[in-house]
């Protein structure tokens, strides 16, 4: 039997060189949830986020990554292992001038088994069938993280992690939900997503689940609902701040 | 990949051939013979010498460029040219302070290679940032240790003894020699096609390195062990260009840029289309500079394709084709 997909971070530090930015974190985002990862800004999230991404080893504590009949921390995994269970997006994508939308998005599957269709499904599925041929400088910065995320649609397998820095920032309504409804679905079939949100009101109304990150540490984490009442946000965004959220 | 080059050396061989008759007023005429004299035998020499150096300085661009995702790195810009230079420089002076020489022919490749390699160890140690290699800071380093290496070279030409110092100032203005050493011509074809098959096998992941390091990571490559070999690669490509035809400035820099024009950034298409433009853009130099005489002989090919290349770099940047790289 495979254990239920997981990622749980247990007395995790982050940041560069010898300086770390978070410690001590101790928490998991589960399967079948979205997880948002939330903070004032330099709290440290992308660089948490690079960390169980398997992009950076973490300073300190252990991360381990349950997915795909996989288990262990990803710093460890071959290119290979940790690409097909892990499927992590920064959070400013610079997409080579010159390649076509198809091109970029076929770059997600470069480690794993070819599949036309679902680089075609990817593409379909943030609506950019019309701009497949279309060389991705000459996009809007909303186009181009649709292409981001269409390379990770076209690389995540089933049950696998996906982790998102900010993926959405640059999106009009309409594409913001396709892109909820693309990433529950991902949840509803097996997936663990951690995905960072600046804006707090819109992770209180999609995340299941959500953690609060404040002055080097883990201020919060549980569901999204009791992590981002306004009382718990008061104490660290202030009491101004939370009456404009409100 | 050889045999392409082949027969675009051949080809051009034959419009040169077409062409210096029609200069020289014997009038135009198909042929497909063996080259019957021995200035034809000179001139097919000067074009394979061309067409290999100007091959490698393009390729050696392109693995820079790529690797460092920046449009302005090349053999030149990040000094291997200017340490391959010294390195031979260094020998040549060595050689006759000792009076013996065994960095002659294929041999010269190996002063010239350390030297490259010399130069890129001092400006990759100079562009560490993390433990991985900062673009911008590589170039910055690059800048300084070409200007460094300048000066040493005025070193060195100040300790040569008068009578020799025309050798030197003669190479490093750039020379394409119409009777080469076989064995030197043959080693950087070795190289060069050696380069092209390796990159041309792994042009899926050279494509992929572009998306920088964390999101080729993050689609399970690992740029570190590909830059290494990328980098020694364009040092062994620079260090054979240089030994044969001394420093030559602006082909490592454009002919990546002409063939992306061309055919886009895909490496499958790039690689093939980078040597033909480096190979074309040195022979076009070298049959035009055999054409003008400022009353002091042949113009250098150095002093042409540096002439040329930069407006065609300005021109290039004018076009705007470079944006999203830097």
């Amino acid at each position: 039997m495979t254990a239920a997909g997981r990622v749980a971070l247990c007395g995790v530090a982050v940041g560069y060189g010898d300086r770390s930015v978070l410690s001590g974190i101790q928490a998991s985002a589960l399967e079948g949830r979205i997880t948002a990862v939330v903070g004032p800004n330099a709290a440290g999230k992308s660089t948490l986020l690079r960390a169980i991404g398997g992009l950076s080893a973490p300073l300190a504590g252990r991360i381990e990554i349950a997915a795909c009949g996989r288990t262990g921390d990803p710093v460890r995994w071959s290119g290979r292992e940790r690409a097909a269970t892990i499927a992590s997006m920064p959070q400013q994508i610079r997409l080579p001038a010159g390649f076509s939308v198809e091109e970029i998005v076929a770059m997600g599957r470069h480690a794993l088994e070819r599949s036309p269709a679902r680089v075609q499904a990817a593409i379909e599925r943030f609506g950019l069938g019309e701009l497949a041929d279309a060389a991705v400088h000459t996009l809007s910065v909303g186009q181009q993280q649709r292409v981001g995320l269409a390379r990770i649609a076209a690389q995540h397998e089933s049950g696998g992690v996906i982790v998102l820095d900010e993926p959405f920032a640059a999106l009009d309504l309409r594409e913001l939900a396709r892109a909820m409804a693309w990433l529950r679905s991902c949840a509803d079939a097996g997936a663990v997503v951690v995905c960072s949100l600046h804006d707090l009101g819109f992770a209180a109304r999609v995340a299941d689940d959500a953690w609060l990150l404040d002055r080097g540490s883990l201020a919060g984490a549980g569901e999204a609902a009791s992590v981002l009442a306004p009382a718990a946000l008061e104490a660290i965004f202030g009491e101004a701040a939370i009456r404009l959220f409100m | 990949m050889l045999l392409v080059l082949l027969a675009v050396a051949i080809a051009v061989a034959l419009l040169r051939l077409s062409i210096g008759r029609l200069w020289t007023g014997e009038g135009w005429r198909l042929d497909l013979g063996v080259p019957d004299d021995a200035v034809a035998g000179f001139r097919s020499n000067a074009l394979a010498v061309a067409a290999t150096v100007g091959a490698s300085l393009a390729i050696s661009g392109l693995f820079l460029q790529g690797l460092l995702r920046n449009p302005l790195a090349s053999p030149f810009v990040l000094g291997l040219s200017s340490g391959a230079t010294l390195g031979l420089a260094v020998a040549m002076w060595l050689a006759l302070a000792i009076g013996f020489s065994p960095f002659v022919g294929l041999g010269s490749v190996v002063p010239a290679f350390l030297g490259a390699m010399a130069t890129l160890a001092v400006v990759a140690l100079a562009g560490r940032r993390r433990g991985g290699l900062d673009p911008i800071t590589l170039v910055l380093a690059g800048v300084v240790v070409s200007s460094v290496c300048g000066a040493l070279l005025m070193l060195v030409h100040h300790l040569l003894p008068p009578g020799s110092r025309g050798d030197l100032i003669a190479w490093t203005m750039g020379r394409i020699d119409e009777q080469p050493d076989h064995r030197l011509l043959v080693g950087a074809a070795a190289i060069l096609t050696f380069a092209v098959v390796f990159a041309w096998m792994n042009s899926r992941s050279l494509d992929v390195a572009l998306l920088g390091e964390e999101e080729a990571r993050s689609v399970g490559l690992s740029l570190a062990s590909l830059r290494w070999t990328l980098l020694i690669g364009a040092g062994l490509l620079a260090a054979s260009a240089v030994a044969i035809a001394g420093p030559i400035a602006f082909v490592g820099l454009v002919a990546p840029h002409a063939a992306r024009i061309l055919v886009g950034p895909a490496h499958r298409w790039l690689l093939p289309a980078t040597v033909l433009c480096g190979a074309i853009l040195l022979v076009g130099a070298d049959v035009a500079r055999q054409q003008i005489d400022l009353g002091a002989g042949r113009l250098p090919i150095g002093v042409l394709t540096a002439i040329l290349g930069g407006p065609a770099f300005l021109w290039l940047l004018h076009r705007g084709r470079l944006e999203g790289w830097s």
